[in-house]
């Protein structure tokens, strides 16, 4: 009998102790009582008076007292289940269950086949949205490119219709307005069957941002409000850049991220509590020589540590962000920065971590790299499952029957337990030297390139209803003339 | 057997024409091979012969299908050595079965291969990987272990009939020299002409097997083995 016995199943992170993660909050609750939030919807600030916020019509300005911040968190949600587009449950988004997808709206893409940069398509969105359906984890999408070749009143509508018909994982969206989200979700409710059925298992999240430091505008809220109606998953997610749209400090820019994302919830409870919400958030830096806001750095990678770390005091469901580079080319920058971030939202237990395959910070979406960071993603799952230890895994008794000077690779037990212990991955280079010579010398980049094609000429994502596919296309081109 | 072994095998027979109930018996045979089904192969092979399928036919259209089958995927990078290792194993275990049905001596190996890891080369087990794939594919294998002199080499061919092919192991670009000098030995006693040798290792190019005057260089096992074949076909 063993005793007292306690397992590792996997390695353990922890950025901020418990009582940092209160200095965060309380001085969040500070901000929120002393300074307040800029709300730039009356209706909004409405809501926050009759609950007992100071408001002040003429400056915009809100002063949330603690209680409400108190009343929110106790009525939001913990735990969302993401269904797939047939419904089926597919994501735990809670807890310490961590996700990978893309991220959304670059202007550009970088061409496979030209390896050069532009702007970004309908078909650009479609193919990406393929390619993602068979990679094995990616988990869910974002649009990747913001299509140019449509509309601008109903292009997210058109980026949201090429997801819907080329994968069947859930899907992250941005709209224009109200009435563009409104569109997008009866869209989806024609998927699901009905709204009712949709709101029972989303397989939608949308996404909206408040603007740094502090200021909520008129559509984000009025998004906030349409989602806590309607009981569809909603991210709020501000992007600062410390030393710019936050203090220079990380801990005051996490502060100021928390304070956006709080306001949010609050407002979010209030019309309609235990909606589900789902705590995002990206603080980065500014680059302090040409000012450029920054993706790849340290300052980032912590500081959204530290937002998960929130996330997880608050119970909150987290939007996390990894998979993204300052490089402007799928080059060694782009692989350390990707492989760094990666590794440290997954430490975090962030739930959604968007963003993968992004470049020039935020300005491409690349199918090479999207590839890449699902390359990443299973070489840190496996780190971070460990190992197993047992007596099946100790094989003290196949130590014995080999014994010293023989070898273990023709025994049965490496052939039981090879493929689970061993990481096997489709693009690292690991062969010996001669037959990487033999077999052309072909590097990390271009097999990756190989895999993206492979993989849009073989994979084939289940398909929509033909008939569903023509109304969905009706109400897309009917809502161009609206 | 692994969820993903089953999909490859399943497309695999997508592409078999599979008719009547002989096929179907090799069929059996060539799943336990592919799959690395040890427990089953005798079984397969006993009620493949009860349906009068002749063993030459299990032979050549069982066991080498098979392991043409397994160094293809390998080749695709679908089967890692453990699943070769292991295909090879079970068709050690068939041979096992039918060779004491058989009384005219059809069923001896193809050819003998002797092998070893050069002097002063402690290194084994790249060496023993090719051995156990040799044997797999059904060649004799003599295995002279680490540390082999020229001399040692040279009399195993010599006193060994049947053994055509003589197969030198480094790891060390320190013993590399010691390749040169076996093969030296070799072609100076004129038994290049019955014995081709072969060498193989990390260190161990096309380019140095060239200039030291080796028959065949081999990258890896499955290489060996598929070069063994051609040169014994």
């Amino acid at each position: 009998m063993r005793v007292n016995c306690r397992e590792n199943t996997s390695p353990h992170f922890e950025l901020l102790s418990k009582t940092q993660i209160e200095d965060l909050h309380i001085a969040s609750l500070e901000v929120l009582e002393r300074t307040g939030v800029k709300i730039l919807s009356s209706n909004a600030r409405g809501l926050l008076k009759k609950a007992g916020a100071i408001t002040d019509d003429t400056s915009d300005i809100v002063k949330i007292p603690s209680r409400l911040v108190d009343r929110a968190l106790s009525s939001a949600i913990h735990y969302i289940t993401l269904a797939n587009r047939s419904g089926e449950p597919f994501l735990k988004v809670g807890g310490y269950y961590s996700y990978f997808g893309t991220g959304s709206d670059t202007p550009y893409v970088l061409d496979g086949a030209t390896g050069q940069k532009r702007k970004a398509v309908k078909e650009d969105v479609a193919r990406a949205s393929r390619l993602c359906d068979g990679l094995a984890n990616i988990d869910f999408v974002m649009s990747m490119g913001l299509v140019s070749d449509v509309p601008t009143n109903a292009s997210f509508l058109h980026e949201f219709e090429a997801m819907l018909l080329n994968t069947k994982k859930p899907i992250l969206f941005c709209s224009r307005d109200r009435k563009d989200l409104a569109k997008a979700v009866e869209i989806a409710a024609l998927v699901s069957g009905s709204l009712g059925r949709l709101q029972e298992n989303p397989f939608i999240v949308h996404y909206a941002e408040p603007i740094s430091p502090l200021t909520h505008h008129k559509d984000p809220l009025d998004q906030l409000e349409y989602c806590a109606e309607n009981f569809i998953p909603i991210i709020y997610t501000p992007g600062l850049a410390a030393g710019a749209a936050g203090p220079v400090t990380l801990a005051g820019a996490v502060v100021i991220a928390n304070c956006e994302n709080l306001a949010g919830l609050v407002i979010h409870q209030l019309i309609n509590p235990g909606a589900p919400f789902i705590y995002g958030g990206t603080v980065t830096r500014l680059d302090m020589s040409d000012g450029a806001y920054t993706h790849g750095t340290p300052e980032h990678f912590v500081g959204s540590c530290a937002r998960a770390a929130l996330g997880h005091y608050y119970h909150l469901p987290i939007f996390g962000v990894a998979g993204r580079t300052d490089s402007k080319s799928l080059d060694a920058q782009a692989g350390i920065e990707a492989s760094i971030s990666i590794l440290m939202e997954a430490l975090s237990g962030a739930n959604l971590v968007h963003d993968m395959g992004y470049m020039a910070t935020g300005q491409i979406t690349s199918d090479d790299m999207i590839v890449m960071c699902d390359e990443i993603i299973a070489l840190v799952k496996r780190l971070l499952t460990g190992f197993e230890v047992s007596p099946e895994t100790l094989a003290v008794d196949v130590i014995n029957q080999v014994g010293p000077g023989g070898c273990f690779l023709d025994h049965d037990h490496t052939f039981k337990h090879f493929r689970k212990e061993f990481l096997l991955l489709k693009c690292m280079d690991r062969k010996s030297l001669a037959t990487w010579d033999r077999e052309g010398g072909a590097g990390f980049t271009a097999k990756v390139r190989s895999r993206v094609e492979k993989i849009l000429v073989e994979h084939k994502p289940e398909p929509l209803d033909k008939s569903l596919c023509e109304r969905i296309n009706k109400m897309v081109l009917a809502a161009e003339t609206d | 057997m692994g969820k993903r072994h089953e999909l490859l095998w399943r497309r695999h027979n997508h592409t078999e024409t599979s008719g009547g109930r002989a096929m179907d018996k090799m069929q059996d045979i060539i799943d336990c091979i592919v799959k690395g089904k040890m427990d089953s192969i005798e079984t397969s092979i006993k009620k493949a012969l009860r349906d009068e399928i002749s063993i030459n036919d299990i032979v050549n259209n069982g066991f080498v299908k098979s392991m043409e089958i397994v160094a293809d995927y390998w080749k695709s990078g679908e089967y890692f050595i453990p699943d070769v290792i292991v295909a090879a194993k079970v068709m050690q275990i068939g041979m096992d079965v039918i060779r004491p049905l058989t009384t005219d001596g059809s069923l001896k190996p193809k050819a003998a291969f002797a092998i070893g890891t050069v002097k002063g080369d402690l290194h084994d087990i790249g060496k023993n990987i090719v051995a156990l794939m040799l044997e797999g594919a059904g060649y004799k294998v003599i295995n002279l272990g680490i540390d082999v002199d020229p001399e040692k080499f040279l009399k195993c061919a010599q006193e060994n009939p049947e053994v055509k092919a003589v197969g030198l192991s480094a790891l060390l670009t320190t013993t590399m020299p010691q390749m040169a000098k076996t093969v030296e030995l070799i072609k100076k006693e004129n038994l290049s002409g019955r014995v081709k040798i072969f060498v193989g290792g990390a260190p161990v190019t096309q380019a140095f097997a060239n200039e030291i005057g080796a028959d065949y260089y081999s990258a890896d096992a499955v290489h060996a083995v598929e070069q063994v074949n051609l040169l014994f076909k």
